[in-house]
């Protein structure tokens, strides 16, 4: 180790503080947040679907030409049960209930946000479909 | 543009009025291996060094190429117990690493696409292709220009460091111009501290790596050019 590495790890450090800092304060803030909340699920960049998140359960099935996904709404969070993408990863993250929280599905492009009520408004043609 | 490996073996065969054209892929994946040996003889046959020292980077590149893949293969094998996209262990870093360490930049860039390319291939997961692209190159950029810049004044630990982070950063950048969303955003900081760990593991596994390597009598003559530690 030389006196650089130091200032270099050191000032990423301060940076992921910084950062772990806002994260923190956007997350508690998003669970201080009562009210309804709805999953804005995208594929390939196209809203697919925004779903409120119910306590009872709601299934949404995903086809695409890139793969299949099975979406479970249920006790107000969102979790992806299956998948056939080769990492799994998003059935991996598990069961999200936080407004802002994520889950992606990257190899098949699929993204699901957790939005409170005026974001969700803020797509009005979000339950046509 | 022609690959660096093309060109050495070009090179090699400059005497016979022959060039070796073809498949990046190939050329480089042992199959040069049989250019290179009678690539050798003719270099025998003139004085001077040259020859054999662009003979001899062929090959390693060659064989830090496999141990790359290797590498990629026994990480996808490991199972990390996060669930956040793009953390990874960086196993591959190590010899990209070493590779700018003995090599130069061109034989360490075409390490990484070497990598990148085999790993999708091998492992089957294409779609991830893009974003390993993208966070390879970055990360490289990075480390290239601590090395080049910064060569006395970073180690190995903190040129891995910066590879690990900006590696990061870079596929979560892909990620969120594929996906079209900057939400993706959300998972910057775990990125950036695993990141850092890792990275702080690799630098430290490359600087032992190298020291054996050093003590190799074929390693010791690659290492006239300036050194790091």
């Amino acid at each position: 180790m030389k006196r650089g590495d130091i200032w270099l790890i050191g000032s990423i450090v301060v940076a992921v503080s910084v950062l772990f800092i806002v994260w923190f304060q956007q997350d508690s803030a998003a669970g201080a947040y009562i009210g309804k909340k709805y999953a804005r699920i995208t594929v390939d960049r196209e809203l697919f679907r925004t779903v409120e998140l119910t306590e009872h359960e709601q299934l949404i099935e995903i086809r695409t030409g890139r793969g299949y996904n099975l979406i479970q709404i249920r006790d107000g969070g969102v979790r992806m049960i299956e998948a056939d993408c080769p990492d799994d990863l998003c059935v991996l993250m598990g069961f999200k209930d936080r407004v802002g929280e994520t889950i992606v599905c990257l190899p098949n492009r699929i993204i699901i946000e957790i939005v409170g009520e005026q974001e969700e408004e803020a797509v009005p043609d979000a339950v046509v479909n | 543009m022609r690959s660096s490996i093309e060109r050495e073996a070009a090179n090699l065969h400059a005497n016979g009025g022959k060039t070796v054209r073809g498949n990046r892929r190939q050329n480089s994946l042992g199959i040069n291996g049989g250019h290179g040996i009678s690539g050798m003889n003719e270099g025998q046959a003139i004085p001077g060094r040259p020859h054999a020292y662009d003979l001899k980077r062929v090959i390693l590149l060659s064989i830090f190429g496999a141990i790359t893949v290797v590498l990629g293969l026994i990480e996808a094998m490991i199972p990390l117990p996060t669930a956040i996209p793009g953390v990874k262990l960086g196993l591959a870093n190590i010899m990209v690493l070493t590779c700018l360490y003995y090599l130069n930049v061109r034989d360490a860039l075409t390490l990484i696409a070497l990598k990148t390319v085999l790993t999708a291939l091998l492992l089957g997961t294409f779609s991830s292709f893009v974003f390993s692209l993208c966070g390879s190159l970055l990360s490289f950029a990075f480390m290239y220009l601590l090395l080049r810049f910064g060569r006395n004044r970073f180690s190995l630990i903190g040129v891995s460091v910066a590879g690990g982070v900006t590696h990061n950063i870079g596929q979560l950048g892909a990620a969120a111009v594929v996906l079209g969303t900057s939400k993706i955003y959300y998972y910057l900081p775990f990125l950036m501290l695993s990141g850092i760990v890792t990275g702080v593991f690799v630098g430290i596994a490359a600087k032992y790596m190298i020291r054996r390597l050093d003590d190799m009598p074929q390693f010791k003559e690659l290492i006239d050019h300036d050194r790091i530690s």
